[in-house]
């Protein structure tokens, strides 16, 4: 059983992205069987090692669930404690229920079972209307991002993505040969022209110019950076001039707020359209997430792409991590279409909330800045449109020890840093855990590139003067945290002499 | 873990890592993880949502007792009336309710709130807890500093292991016949199986130590296997099991030429007594005491481990429910790091619903009670398994013989003829007389009984035909209603379809006893007409 959004078909094909790992990758033989088990109904199978369903000690799950029937649910459900309303979602195997548990519980294939690929083809429907796309389920979002890595990447490629990005990402496809090329960023993300320029003088000797972009469209790990819609459809237009796949990580889309000014993210308050709402070709994979909406202990997430790439990434979870968990996907079948789930509405009125509440918090987190931080004068704090971070500008051009002129000294490296900038920030670093704050710096999100093809005329050396902070926690570990920070920032700028540990 | 004391710590096997295992690096989000656990310390750090945005706040589940299903084997006991409780019968099954809470009432209580937030890839700490007590309790490993880490069942966890220790190009060894999927997750390194022939027991040892030792790198196209999969119990889909003696031999051939176990062995706790026909009085029940139970079971390879050349791989997609897709991998602590490495940047912590559903049944049940539940399934399966064979022995003529050669030396095989029917002339009108259409061993672990079908007997019959004559008859069966698994899907080269012999691996596992006696009609059905005419419509 398939589910296509939509009755369009591209005319693109795309099968050349595929690395030869996935080409060669054949379809599970014991799943063609499992499809055949589905296709008739009196079928009796003796084929397959499936446990009887009266063997599972499970008879009944049940989840107690937040109740979306209040106008704003997460504030009811923050401020009512164990009292606040809930509802009761049943996956059993003796009452009625949208998937049952001897279903839920079994073997399925790789795209996960139909009832729950459904809920989430129609999700994606209701959020992006994509043209002629496929939803296969995957076990996270780091699993899904891992997954089209395999798809689409050959030992010696390099996949294009922002020059700071989330290292737990960007560190999976080492192991398998892929480089990074980076694209130079600003506030509004990354820059169109950039990539263009990084296609356009793409130098031979690194390999074949890269076919693959990784990006984070909104609330970007770690800058919080958000791209316009103008720069998604230059982005999307590069991507087909240059015949780019696009791996779009969203794991923060519901999470879009208001400008800073109002009071509130108000309900109305449109979604930017995604990169995937914009795809004709069907070079587009998105990576979803119920971690940062709902808990990411569920591990569970959904790749949606064109039926080729669908395809593949099915024979891959065949032969690798099989279907994701059954209790994740009994969950999002009666939770989006079981009798007392919220469905698509409550959903949406769920995430909505949510980002209401976010919308509150970084409020919060940014007048704390203004006072505890920005009131020095050392830093500066981008307002984020959407996510959980915010990046911080620390002033170093303030500081007493601060060289631009590292190039021109006797003896230098002409291609090197022109800023003692990255030593500067693993001092601050150090200072603010002796001060007892975690806070991550610039430098560890920094794409690992090849020195031999780094950017010398303007090194990413130069550009480390940031720390990325998260209004995700408590308000206590804001307010400390920050003041922790504003102190540190004070007695560092006016420290002329360097420490002694740091000294050369 | 009885005899700790004595034991030694695992042995340097770094060398057998692969390159990809080597340039795994940690990633450096998780090395400054570690300054979180400084005491004071303030976050701004992470990216974790708050837990009381979780939309939970309770899981609770209703789980059988532990002694739901009788050990001492009766049929009565089976699918088919659950199914009659099911529908209003005065016997209601008793169960536990068991309960996750957002957020724990007493110290160490698991909760939503941890099972739900990030962090949880090496397992919640009481799972962690329950899962290495088992494993020193009942397989006993033969060194000192062993380890557990969970993952996400078998499939995932031998795609991680291969790839952690083999290279692109590499061979690894296992059975003739072996299970697909293991197969399929390293074909496209180009991570190859070499076969090895199997008696009663599985993987013979002698035939292990000759392929080694006999190994010519140029001829072959690569280096001398270092690592050995295998399926050792209930062997998928031969239905092999191996004995103590014997996972002995292989290990010390193992040791001498030094090469890593990968045991996965999903069906352990299926293990069951052998078969006798219903006219001899049935097949035995187990002892009734679950201790002497499990301890009878044949040892895992990690009893005889003194090395830590082992990585054995458990699930519970057998014994919970497949879907949970959790398990737990045994090996040194060397290995288990990079597995975890490999982990982490893919499938990163099973689920936390199925981590703390599991873990509070479990908890609930204690090991003793886990013990008992697992005592009681190979009951049901020893039940299962007899049906399947009694029901068989109905639609065929059965005849028993003692095996005298090849991969069942020493077994009670069972041959399979049409059985008379009408005036006797009836069949040998069609000049089938005795000819068998098929034979078996009675497994005596696992899901699956491997039929191996006497194609030669098929009318018309001409050398060459076997793959062709399988998927024929494999086709005639879907086409009835009954699917059965093609024995061309196990093997471990295409070239292994031996003259006049094809195969299908029957599970016992699922159907009920109705829908099993439905097949077993269909399937007698179409098999006598194949045989009689294997061309007709």
């Amino acid at each position: 059983m398939t589910f296509i959004l939509s009755d369009e078909v591209s005319q693109v094909d795309l099968s050349h992205h595929l690395s030869s790992e996935a080409r060669m990758r054949r379809p599970n033989p014991m799943k063609a069987i499992w499809k055949l088990t589905r296709r008739k109904p009196n079928m009796v199978s003796l084929a397959n090692g499936d446990p009887h369903f009266s063997l599972y000690p499970i008879r009944r799950i049940e989840y107690e669930m937040a109740s979306v029937e209040e106008a704003d649910p997460v504030a009811a459900w923050r401020q009512a404690g164990p009292s606040a309303a809930s509802t009761k979602l049943v996956s059993s195997t003796y009452e009625p229920c949208a998937l049952p548990l001897q279903t839920g519980l079994q073997y399925s294939h790789g795209a996960g079972l139909p009832d729950a690929q459904r809920v989430v083809t129609e999700l994606t429907k209701f959020y992006h209307s994509p043209l002629d796309h496929m939803c296969t389920l995957a076990l996270g979002n780091s699993d899904g991002i891992a997954k089209c890595f395999r798809l689409l990447g050959e030992p010696g490629d390099h996949f294009l993505a922002d020059e700071f990005s989330f290292s737990s990402i960007t560190n999976v496809p080492l192991s398998q040969g892929i480089k990074w090329a980076s694209v130079k960023m600003d506030d509004g993300g990354i820059i169109p022209e950039d990539l263009e320029k990084v296609l356009t003088n793409w130098n031979p000797e690194r390999g074949r110019r890269p076919h693959v972009l990784y990006i984070v469209p909104c609330g970007q790990n770690p800058t919080g950076s958000t791209l316009s819609v103008e720069r998604r459809r230059q982005i999307y237009e590069i991507s087909q001039r240059f015949d780019l796949m696009i791996i779009e990580d969203d794991p923060y889309y519901y999470l879009q707020y208001a400008p800073l000014s109002a009071p509130t993210t108000d309900f109305s308050t449109p979604f930017v359209p995604s990169l995937l709402s914009m795809d004709v070709d069907g070079r587009v994979l998105r990576v979803d997430s119920f971690s940062k909406i709902m808990a990411p202990g569920m591990r569970l997430g959904w790749i949606t792409s064109s039926a080729l790439f669908h395809e593949h990434l099915v024979t891959y979870t065949d032969g690798s991590t099989h279907h994701p968990h059954g209790f994740g996907q009994m969950l999002i079948t009666e939770l989006l279409s079981g009798p007392n789930g919220w469905q698509i509405e409550g959903f949406d009125r769920w995430v909505r909330s949510l980002r209401a509440e976010y919308h509150r918090r970084r409020a919060l987190f940014l007048s704390l800045f203004e006072r505890e931080v920005a009131s020095t004068g050392f830093a500066h704090a981008a307002v984020p449109e959407a996510g959980m971070f915010v990046w911080i500008r620390v002033a170093l051009e303030k500081h007493p020890r601060y060289r631009a002129d590292l190039r021109h000294v006797p003896g230098a490296n002409r291609q090197g840093p022109r800023t003692n900038g990255a030593a500067l920030m693993d001092e601050l670093f150090e200072r603010c855990l002796d001060a007892g704050l975690v806070i991550m710096p610039a430098s560890i999100f920094a794409l690992p590139e090849e020195d031999k093809f780094a950017d010398t005329e303007d090194p990413v050396q130069d550009r480390m003067n940031y720390l990325r902070a998260t209004f995700a926690g408590t308000e206590e570990a804001m307010e400390q945290g920050l003041a922790i920070l504003g102190q540190t920032l004070r007695e560092f700028f006016a420290s002329a002499d360097p420490p002694k540990q740091l000294e050369l | 873990m009885a005899s700790s004391e004595k034991q030694q710590k695992s042995v340097d096997l770094s060398h057998h890592l692969s390159e990809l295992a080597r340039a795994r690096a940690t990633s450096p989000l998780k090395g400054i993880g570690r300054l979180f656990e400084r005491p004071g310390m303030i976050s701004l750090a992470g990216g974790m949502p708050n837990p009381d945005y979780f939309p939970f706040a309770a899981i609770s589940g209703d789980a059988l007792v532990s002694d739901s299903f009788a050990v001492n084997n009766q049929p009565s006991e089976s699918s088919l009336s659950w199914l009659w409780k099911l529908f209003g019968s005065s016997r209601k099954e008793k169960t536990n309710a068991i309960t996750i809470p957002k957020y724990p009432t007493r110290p160490g209580d698991v909760n939503l709130a941890t099972a739900l937030q990030y962090g949880t890839a090496t397992g919640l700490s009481q799972l962690t807890k329950f899962i290495s007590d088992f494993v020193g309790k009942v397989y006993q490993p033969g060194y000192s500093d062993w380890t557990t880490l969970i993952q996400t069942g078998n499939t995932d966890a031998w795609s991680r292991a291969v790839l952690t220790l083999c290279n692109p190009g590499e061979a690894f060894i296992t059975e003739d016949w072996t299970y697909p999927s293991a197969l399929a997750s390293s074909q496209p390194w180009g991570i190859h199986p070499v076969g090895v022939s199997m008696d009663s027991e599985g993987m013979r040892s002698d035939e292990l130590r000759k392929l080694l030792a006999e190994w010519d790198e140029a001829a072959r196209g690569s280096k001398r296997p270092h690592v050995l999969y295998t399926v050792p119990i209930g062997q998928n889909p031969t239905g092999m099991t191996m004995g103590a003696a014997r996972k002995k031999e292989i290990y010390d051939v193992c040791v001498e030429y030094d090469v890593i176990i990968v045991e996965d062995d999903p069906y352990y706790f299926l293990q069951m007594a052998p078969y006798a026909a219903k006219f001899e009085g049935g097949s035995q029940p187990s002892s009734a005491d679950s201790e002497k139970w499990i301890a009878s079971l044949s040892p895992s390879f990690v009893r005889f481990d003194y090395q830590g050349r082992v990585i054995r791989l458990d699930t519970f997609s057998k014994t919970i429910a497949p879907g949970s897709r959790l398990g737990f991998f045994t090996c040194n602590p060397v290995f288990a790091e990079r597995l975890e490495r490999a982990g982490e940047t893919s499938t990163q912590a099973p689920c936390g619903f199925g981590q703390s559903l599991i873990t509070q049944l479990l908890t609930t049940w204690q090991l003793d009670g886990y013990v008992r539940w697992l005592h009681g399934l190979s009951a049901q399966y020893q039940a299962r398994r007899d049906f399947f064979i009694d029901t068989l022995a109905e639609e065929f003529h059965m005849r028993t013989s003692l095996g005298t050669m090849g991969a069942w030396r020493g077994c009670t095989i069972y041959t399979a003829s049409a059985k008379p029917r009408g005036p006797m002339g009836m069949w040998e009108k069609y000049a089938l007389g005795e000819q068998p259409f098929f034979s078996f061993v009675p497994p005596t672990a696992g899901m699956f009984i491997w039929l191996k079908i006497n194609f030669e007997n098929v009318r018309g019959f001409q050398a060459g035909t076997e793959e062709t004559l399988e998927s024929k008859l494999w086709m005639k069966l879907a086409m009835a209603g009954v699917l059965v698994g093609p024995g061309t899907y196990f093997a471990s080269k295409a070239d292994m379809v031996s003259a006049a012999e094809g195969h299908f691996r029957v599970s016992f596992s699922f159907a009920t006893d109705a829908e099993m006696k439905k097949a077993i009609g269909i399937f007698g059905k179409i098999v006598r007409d194949f045989f009689e005419n294997p061309d007709s419509e």
